[in-house]
């Protein structure tokens, strides 16, 4: 109990760390956190920014059409998401028909994971970790707080009119801000703190759902091991793969996950549903 | 012709008790914080080599701009800026009487616009400041003042000034974060000085017994001056350790063009002399030198709501006043006291303090305290020297309210200075006067995040 007490504090603090200023940053004025804080009318415009930024990954990477192992990645996902601290988000999880290995995360609760990665993974609790990671992105708002997607936008002009708007300039701005969260996906990559927080942020969420915290760590392993073409893209929007495994090391270290009961790796279900497809 | 010669020179030395030595009558090149710069670096008195990071940061130290919240847009007003400048018995009646003589210089100012945007290659900023700027238009009348001419005392005396002097900086900023506790950065404003100074002045001469008009002088002076330049400013910040934060810069001002033009106009008439117009005519091209400024500050950053910074600016002794400008003189002059050689200035060290706090996240009040030393030598009162640029030392203080949302804030604060000191505002006398100086600014501000 205490444990769990003392696990759910360090999770609170680090899903809190996205929208409270970072005490690593000095100069951040109190007047920052203004700018931190999120309504009703900024969710609506982080959902509808996210499925737009959805629909251009679907529109780059087709969708693998498989209800059984959609609702699979659903049942997962939706379950680690739980504590996540996003109960204003409805997350969708889907499978993208792509060799390469990745994960991607839209704003709004839209992950996907490619094929590629799929196959690299030995059970559920790697798959899961995959999902976590990518809910951390979207959990602590990446690229939302990246792009200061809100829904008042540097105009004056809010978001949801910009998204609903029927001017040109407005659709257009509009399209630059997805190009940007697209880049960010597919070509530059999240800032490596923000990668680095992901990581953490999602091996306390493969706890919290009993899965095996090292289960991220793991699957990273595997993909050093693999041919290149089907890693660049994701060499190229991450950090190091060896410094991403270090601190999630030091993480675990840090929070006596050790101690932890063996958790759940659910292979076989994973073999049944992935293998199968 | 000696009678005449000996009238004139009389009348020389009369005009010479009444036309003031206006040294600082252009934008004050005496002092170097004329105008506080910037919104939230105004507020805290000037004290920002050590922060910089929103916008101002271009002006005071570009490295800042690296470490601000995201690209930033910063526009600032000075509401209102009032200079009074008072000369204490700068005038004797014929009754005995002082009389001082007040300046005034009144302004609405649009003093900064900067922006700063943020990219992987590093930070990039652009900026327009207005340092230093003068409009000063008076229209001034002293009535039976004495003269020394024998015999004879001032009927009237009008003055018109009409001065208009404005230094605008303008130019690109950019900044490197070398790691996230060091950044170095570099701004090269574009320097444009324009000055146009006008005075007007009539007196006429009485006699003492019967009151009657003996003698007139009408005097015009019209200066106009433009200066372009560059003004180079590498800056560096370096945060030993948390919540501290050090700042130096380097800038030093070099003008390449200079245009200056001095037209004086006499008309006098004194008893049966007859009206006898003087023109001169004057212009120069040869460009001023201005001293190196380094600066070094020192930031801490308390907490999230409370943040202390300190500055300490140095101003090298090099450089040279226009003295030959902004003298209006006589060409008879008949006082035997010298002008002292060196137009040099001298060597200042000036200080700024400044703190912010936050009532909550949406106000955050602000204050400063600074100096503004002349650079100017002590005026020497010898009953030998003539024609000493001002010595007045000033110290200010800011205070400032900022309303925040999320993306912009909005500031509105005052500041006020206080100094006293020493000039010899009549041209060719050696007679010394006591000055004090008042500085009004109200600022307006807003900045905008995005």
């Amino acid at each position: 109990m205490k444990k769990f007490f003392w696990r759910s504090v360090i999770l609170i603090f680090l899903l809190s760390g996205a929208s409270a200023v970072n005490a690593s940053d000095f100069r951040a004025r109190l007047s920052s956190q203004l700018s931190q804080k999120r309504n009703l009318d900024d969710i609506r415009a982080e959902i509808s920014f996210g499925r737009d930024v959805a629909a251009r990954i679907l529109g780059t990477i087709p969708l693998v059409r498989d209800e059984a192992l959609t609702l699979y990645l659903n049942r997962i996902g939706v379950a680690l998401a739980a504590s996540a601290n996003r109960p204003d988000l409805a997350f969708h999880f889907a499978l993208l028909d792509s060799d390469t290995v990745n994960a991607f995360a839209a704003p709004g609760g839209y992950v996907f994971v490619t094929r590629g990665a799929l196959k690299l993974m030995a059970d559920e609790a790697e798959l899961a970790a995959v999902l976590a990671h990518e809910i951390a992105h979207v959990a602590s708002r990446h690229i939302v707080n990246e792009l200061r997607i809100r829904s008042q936008d540097t105009t004056g002009m809010s978001l949801t009119s910009l998204i609903v708007g029927s001017s040109d300039p407005v659709r257009l701005a509009l399209q630059q801000m997805v190009d940007q969260a697209v880049n960010i996906l597919f070509k530059r990559g999240y800032k490596q703190q923000d990668e680095f927080e992901s990581d953490r942020i999602g091996t306390m969420l493969l706890v919290f759902s009993g899965y095996d915290p090292t289960a991220l760590k793991r699957y990273l392993r595997k993909i050093p091991t693999l041919e290149s073409q089907s890693t660049k893209d994701l060499s190229r929007t991450h950090p190091p793969l060896s410094q991403r495994i270090a601190k999630i090391e030091t993480f675990a270290r840090q929070n006596e996950f050790f101690r932890l009961k063996q958790g759940t790796l659910h292979q076989e279900r994973f073999e049944s549903y992935v293998r199968s497809h | 012709m000696c009678a005449h010669i000996k009238k004139w020179k009389l009348i020389a030395a009369l005009c010479g008790v009444l036309i003031f030595s206006p040294l600082a009558a252009f934008a004050d090149d005496f002092h170097y914080v004329n105008i506080l710069v910037g919104d939230r670096a105004a507020d805290m008195g000037g004290a920002y080599t050590a922060i910089s990071d929103n916008a101002a940061g271009s002006f005071y130290n570009p490295a800042g701009i690296a470490f601000g919240q995201g690209s930033n847009l910063s526009a600032s007003v000075n509401g209102f800026s009032r200079s009074t400048k008072k000369y204490q018995d700068a005038m004797t009646q014929e009754n005995g009487v002082k009389v001082d003589w007040e300046q005034d210089s009144s302004i609405l100012l649009p003093n900064f616009f900067g922006t700063t945007y943020d990219t992987r290659l590093g930070t990039f900023g652009f900026s327009y400041a207005v340092p230093d700027s003068v409009q000063r238009r008076q229209d001034q009348t002293f009535n039976n003042i004495q003269s020394s001419v024998a015999g004879s005392y001032i009927g009237e005396y009008r003055l018109n000034i009409d001065d208009v002097d404005n230094l605008y900086y303008f130019g690109p900023s950019y900044a490197y974060k070398l790691s996230e506790t060091f950044s170095l950065g570099s701004t090269v404003y574009v320097t444009y000085r324009d000055s146009t100074i006008i005075r007007n002045s009539f007196l006429t001469l009485n006699n003492s017994s019967n009151g009657a008009q003996t003698g007139f002088e009408w005097r015009n002076s019209y200066v106009t001056l433009t200066e372009w330049g560059v003004r180079p400013t590498l800056g560096a910040i370096w945060s030993p350790r948390e919540k501290i934060a050090l700042g130096l810069t380097l800038s030093k001002r070099f003008n390449f063009s200079t245009d200056r033009a001095v037209a004086n106009t006499i008309n006098r008439n004194v008893g049966a002399d007859p009206n006898n117009p003087l023109l001169s005519l004057s212009s120069s091209s040869a460009d001023r030198d201005f001293p190196l400024e380094v600066k070094l500050g020192l930031a801490y950053f308390a907490s999230p709501a409370l943040l202390l910074a300190a500055d300490l600016s140095f101003y090298s002794g090099s450089g040279d006043f226009r003295r030959d400008v902004q003298t209006i003189r006589f060409t008879d002059q008949t006082l035997s006291a010298a002008t002292p050689q060196s137009d040099e200035m001298a060597t200042v060290v000036n200080f700024a303090l400044g703190a912010e706090y936050y009532l909550n996240e949406r106000y955050a009040v602000r204050g400063g305290l600074y100096s503004d030393f002349a650079n100017t030598d002590q005026v020497k009162n010898d009953g030998l020297t003539a024609n000493q640029p001002e010595h007045i030392d000033l110290y200010g203080a800011t205070l400032s309210l900022t309303r925040y949302t999320r993306s912009t804030s909005t500031t509105l604060g005052v500041g006020y200075a206080y100094g006293n000191g020493d000039a010899q505002i009549v041209a060719d006398s050696p007679k010394v006067q006591s000055v004090e100086v008042r500085n009004l600014q109200m600022f307006l501000s807003a900045a905008y995040n995005f």
